[in-house]
């Protein structure tokens, strides 16, 4: 079993000592003042706080241990109530490093592990040397590795009994890069990412560093922290007003000088004062843009920290990201973990050609989006929602003969949205949740569906099935079924969020968002009918997201049946289940935008 | 496992639903676990107690005989439940999923693929140190009330199904992992 580095027990160490230290001090400090203790209490309880937190801080240390041992992560913690944790390395979501300055100076690192399960970061390891970084993301990578070779070679040797169409092209995959002459279903696809993939499939495989994707100049770190709005940041700017308040009064009082104002006083009694409306017009106008102008500098200078020296790189099955100008952040996202694909841009992003390109994995639990890793790439307009399923082989096609806007084309493409009754439909590789909306069976009713999953054993997203009853009830009447899925809580609460975040948001700056999830991700399926008429189909996956507007081509999308539209969760069906990609598939494609991106 | 006319009353448990798998295969806990269980019933009652004492105290006052007597009713009915639960929990490995029996009021089973599983602990609190007992915990994927926890198990059975739960969980991976 190993220990943490000496140096980060010295760290956290010292950290509780100040901590307890700034405890025992403000106790002893307010004991004296209301219990009357003496004087001498205030510098001893400090001592006393300091000693116990940094005690505890040093027994924390020297409970923990943890080991990579065979397939598994094994964390022995807890000073009094013990605990020991196994993680299996095959579901490990992402390995995540965050260093800040401190850490940087230490040479030290914090590794965090994320599972699909829980709310919090499964294990954290706070913290370890760069070497030892290297030899956890190393072993994570090919362990692996070394798990997709065994389960592909273990679906080949299944499927050449019972051989499908569907199924021996996927078997027919090699690995994660790209698709195989024999790969007829999605043979156009094929095509269009035959060169691409080829190229990837030149690079050295064991490379340490793979190849790199996107990497951002000076120039277009600060252009795209131009486009990119965030919307926190006029918040936090209007916060942070009150502690540079001198300055504001100043600015205030120049503006109105500027307006013509004849002040003898402060600007505040000039306002009071009721000045004529014009004048107060201006300056209202003055006042409002130089906020704004101070909000969009808050916005870059947020956005450059946060982005600074962002590169994503490929190596073999994982993307490896790494960014940030003060705290450095960097991760592995396994391939075959992306949850879904998003492409967002905004009415500047647009203008200038950019669009961000979010994955996500199941890893992160709400409210951090720190896995979210935004990515500039070009792009160009195409058409409405509501044209999406009909038309996205038409509007892909027009993006694909625009010259810098090659990953939105491909991304697109490899949607493949269609009707699945279109004659040349090309069944195996339509994989993605539009399939599902289009195609899917008649919701049946959640629990029946449920206990279907669960009983058939297929690829069903429910993670585990929960029964209950009543006494008095049969075990006919009275059950409650529950099906938790790996979306199902996401689903309802931050799926409305971020429907509401996405596609109605207020200023309507983000126009438009593709996203594109495995079918073999997905959790769990929302629709709902809003006041305004709008059919919307919601996809719970690892994280959600949401159609709106595109009720009639999206036939699954239920009218009128549900009683309250926003908390209806069903699992996807079975019927969809069999058709569902396997996650070889979902690695399939994302080679291919990647290798799109290198050929950029 | 399903042989449902195969009746066995073992431990004076009952078969919970006719055509539900038997429990009298199945595992149960420890019977040190009722201890526990009382041990923490007798805790959240004197939390009671000492509310009702400090309302006594300040608020209105409250005739003793219904503070103790209280007290004295929610123990007992602390025991009466941890010996029901005990006789009622039930959990099996079976082939492709952690299948639970639990709860005294409302009935509940739960089975989870191992397909699912994302981690286990184990845990062992203070008081189940002093007792000498360990839980289980598996969590599934999925943000909240995921986990699943078994309570009462010695030590070393603990480990032994950790280490089970974590080899079934790394087998079914091949299949359709999250």
């Amino acid at each position: 079993m190993n220990r943490l580095h000496p140096r980060s027990a010295v760290l956290s160490v010292a950290r509780a000592a100040l901590q307890g230290g700034f405890f025992g001090f403000f106790g002893g400090s307010v004991g004296t003042g209301m219990l009357g203790l003496p004087a001498f209490a205030v510098p001893l309880l400090g001592l006393l706080g300091a000693l116990t937190f940094g005690g505890y801080a040093l027994a924390r240390y020297f409970r923990f241990r943890y080991e990579l041992d065979g397939d598994t992560l094994t964390v022995e913690s807890g000073v009094f109530a013990r605990q020991s944790r196994q993680i299996p390395l095959g579901r490990v979501q992402n390995l995540d490093v965050e260093q800040n300055i401190l850490n940087r100076l230490l040479g030290l690192a914090i590794v965090r592990f994320e599972t699909a399960g829980g709310s919090a970061t499964e294990a954290t390891l706070d913290a370890v040397d760069e070497a030892e970084v290297k030899r956890l993301r190393n072993y994570v990578r090919t362990h692996d590795r070394d798990e997709a070779a065994e389960s592909a070679a273990e679906t080949a040797g299944a499927v050449s009994g019972t051989a499908t169409s569907g199924r021996s092209a996927h078997a027919d995959l090699p690995g994660v890069t790209g698709p195989t002459p024999a790969h007829t279903g999605d043979a156009q696809t094929a095509n269009d990412f035959e060169d691409s993939a080829s190229a990837s499939d030149t690079e050295p495989r064991d490379q340490p560093d793979g190849s790199l994707l996107f990497a951002f100049d000076q120039r277009e770190l600060l252009t795209y922290a131009l486009v990119s709005v965030r919307p926190a940041a006029p918040v936090l700017t209007l916060a942070s007003l009150p502690l540079g308040m001198d300055v504001v009064w100043a600015v205030l009082r120049f503006n109105a000088t500027l307006v013509g104002a004849s002040l003898n006083g402060p600007v505040i009694r000039w306002l009071a004062s009721s000045p004529e409306s014009t004048r107060l017009a201006v300056f209202a106008a003055i006042s409002l843009v130089q906020f704004l102008l101070l909000a969009l500098v808050v916005s870059v200078a947020l956005t450059v920290i946060e982005y600074y020296g962002f590169r994503l790189t490929q190596a073999d099955g994982d993307l490896r990201y790494e960014r940030g100008l003060l705290r450095r952040y960097s991760g592995n996202i396994p391939l075959e973990k992306v949850q879904t694909v998003t492409i967002r841009e905004n009415v500047l992003m647009r203008r200038f050609g950019y669009a961000t390109l979010a994955v996500e994995t199941a890893g992160y639990s709400g409210g951090n989006q720190q896995s979210t890793q935004g990515v500039a790439v070009p792009s160009r307009p195409a058409r409405k929602c509501t044209n999406w399923p009909v038309t996205s082989n038409r509007s892909a096609t027009s993006i694909s003969t625009a010259r810098r806007s090659a990953p939105v084309g491909a991304i697109s493409r490899a949607f493949r949205w269609r009707r699945p009754d279109s004659p040349q439909s090309p069944t195996p590789s339509t994989r993605w949740c539009l399939r599902q909306a289009t195609g899917g069976s008649p919701p049946s009713s959640f629990s029946r569906s449920c206990q279907r999953h669960t009983s058939a054993g297929d690829t069903a997203a429910s993670t585990s099935m929960t029964r209950s009853w009543r006494p008095g009830a049969g075990s006919g009447g009275g059950q409650r079924a529950l099906c938790r899925t790996t979306g199902s809580r996401r689903c309802s609460s931050r799926g409305r969020r971020s429907s509401a975040a996405v596609t109605w948001r207020p200023w309507g700056l983000t126009r438009r968002v593709h996203q594109a999830c495995s079918a073999a991700s997905l959790g769990c399926t929302t629709s709902t009918r809003t006041p305004q008429k709008n059919s919307e189909t919601r996809y719970g996956t690892g994280s959600p997201h949401t159609l709106q507007g595109c009720g009639q081509a999206t036939g699954a999308t239920r009218t009128r049946s549900q009683p309250r539209a926003h908390s209806t969760i069903r699992p996807y069906t079975s019927s969809v289940a069999s058709a569902s990609p396997s996650p070889t598939r979902t690695s399939a494609f994302f080679a291919r935008v990647s290798a799109t991106l290198i050929r950029r | 496992m399903c042989g449902s006319e195969r009746f066995q009353f073992r431990s004076g448990a009952k078969p919970l639903i006719r055509g539900r798998p038997l429990d009298s295969d199945m595992e149960s806990l420890h019977p040190r676990v009722r201890l526990l269980w009382v041990l923490s019933t007798v805790i959240q009652a004197s939390v009671l107690g000492v509310i009702a004492y400090l309302v006594d105290r300040f608020a209105v006052s409250l005739p003793q005989t219904v503070v103790v007597g209280g007290w004295v009713v929610l123990v007992l009915l602390g025991v009466a439940h941890a010996i029901a639960a005990h006789r009622i929990w039930r959990f099996d490995l079976q082939d492709d999923a952690l299948f639970l029996l639990r709860g005294v009021v409302t009935r509940t089973d739960t089975s989870v693929p191992y397909v699912r599983v994302q981690h286990v602990d184990t845990t062992r609190g203070p008081v189940e140190r002093a007792i000498g007992l360990a839980s289980v915990v598996v969590y599934t994927a999925g943000t909240r009330g995921a986990d699943i926890t078994i309570p009462g198990l010695r030590p070393e059975r603990a480990t032994e199904l950790r280490e089970q739960l974590r080899d079934l969980a790394n087998e079914s991976e091949a299949t359709d992992a999250v």
